[in-house]
């Protein structure tokens, strides 16, 4: 609760295929660990009783798809403020959306590398 | 005087991109429109609006509250709390009235006490029913099979819920911020020129 964008990297950390298992668990997965065969809901009846609004969205395994969302609406508040005429303004935002869900991948594959490989040089494990 | 006249005009004029119909070029400098900020504290957007770059309000409006509400979508109306989660609606009331407006239907029609206590007030787990007692204040009672009026948000909905929230809140102080200290034109930065 405290470090949510710690909580949300970690998963992405803990798994050797960062970006499959953020972005591709839609279907189905070639990994066994990475998600459910429905990662918008843990099962069918927790999405019929869904409130929205109300009860947390159940987005399953999908959680960092939300990342998407995310990044277009920063870019669209903060691109209203920042560009200098409203021609340049669809482009800025979506250059920026871009930038940010580009940088989040790539910091989740960078921290997945030193969970993997760089942790254990410094403190092996004993099995 | 006269040489200073001529320096001054003599000075390119400043690219008027916002405001192309305004009369005389002026000068690329800050104004304080302190009723544009109150107003920009009021409604997201609305500061803009009232500044007459309505596009740049929308945007404003539309990134604000999406992402206000889109949290609240997100981690339900429990990413909103300032009783549980105090430090993050110091960030999430700067979205304005509409934040304290929230949390306060979250706090009064969500919440109950438990049967004996009233030191706290918390969200429901499933099997309770919110109900008045004789003494009119709201309590939980144990009720198999009822469903509380919202459930508590857990786990990574109630994260990014809860970081949108207040994101919303940082991106409406810098909003707030522009239309308070406004400048009527802003300076683009032309991509370079690539060689012939």
């Amino acid at each position: 609760m405290l470090f949510p964008i710690a909580h949300c990297l970690l998963p992405l950390a803990s798994s050797p295929f960062p970006i499959a298992h953020c972005l591709l668990p839609i279907a189905f997965s070639p990994f066994p660990h990475a998600s459910s065969p429905l990662p918008l809901a843990s099962s069918p009846l927790s999405t019929l009783a869904w409130r929205p609004m109300l009860d947390p969205l159940p987005v399953g395994d999908a959680w960092p798809l939300l990342l998407i969302p995310l990044s277009l609406g920063i870019s669209i508040a903060y691109k209203a403020v920042r560009v200098g005429s409203i021609g340049s303004y669809p482009k800025a935002v979506l250059v920026m959306t871009t930038q940010i869900v580009l940088a989040m991948i790539a910091m989740g594959i960078v921290a997945n590398l030193f969970v993997r490989f760089v942790l254990p040089a410094i403190i092996p494990v004993s099995p | 005087m006269a040489q200073r006249y001529r320096v001054f005009h003599s000075l390119p004029a400043p690219p008027m991109i916002d405001s192309p119909t305004s009369d005389p070029p002026t000068p690329n400098r800050e104004r304080f429109v302190p009723l544009a900020g109150l107003l920009a504290v009021l409604v997201p957007g609305l500061g803009h609006v009232y500044l007459r770059e309505l596009w740049r309000g929308v945007g404003v409006a539309v990134g604000v509250l999406g992402l206000f509400f889109g949290g609240i979508l997100i981690g339900g109306i429990d990413a909103v709390d300032s009783k549980e989660d105090r430090i993050w609606f110091f960030v999430q009331s700067l979205v304005g009235p509409v934040a304290f407006a929230v949390d306060r239907y979250h706090q009064s029609r969500f919440k109950a006490y438990e049967v004996g206590q009233r030191q706290r007030r918390r969200t429901g787990n499933p099997g309770e029913l919110r109900e008045r007692n004789p003494q009119g204040v709201w309590i939980w009672k144990q009720s198999p099979g009822a469903m509380p009026p919202n459930s508590k948000s857990l786990g990574h909905a109630n994260e990014i819920g809860t970081l949108a929230a207040t994101i919303a809140g940082m991106l409406n102080l810098i909003a707030i911020l522009d239309a308070l200290f406004h400048r009527q034109t802003r300076v683009e930065i032309p991509p370079p020129k690539e060689p012939d």
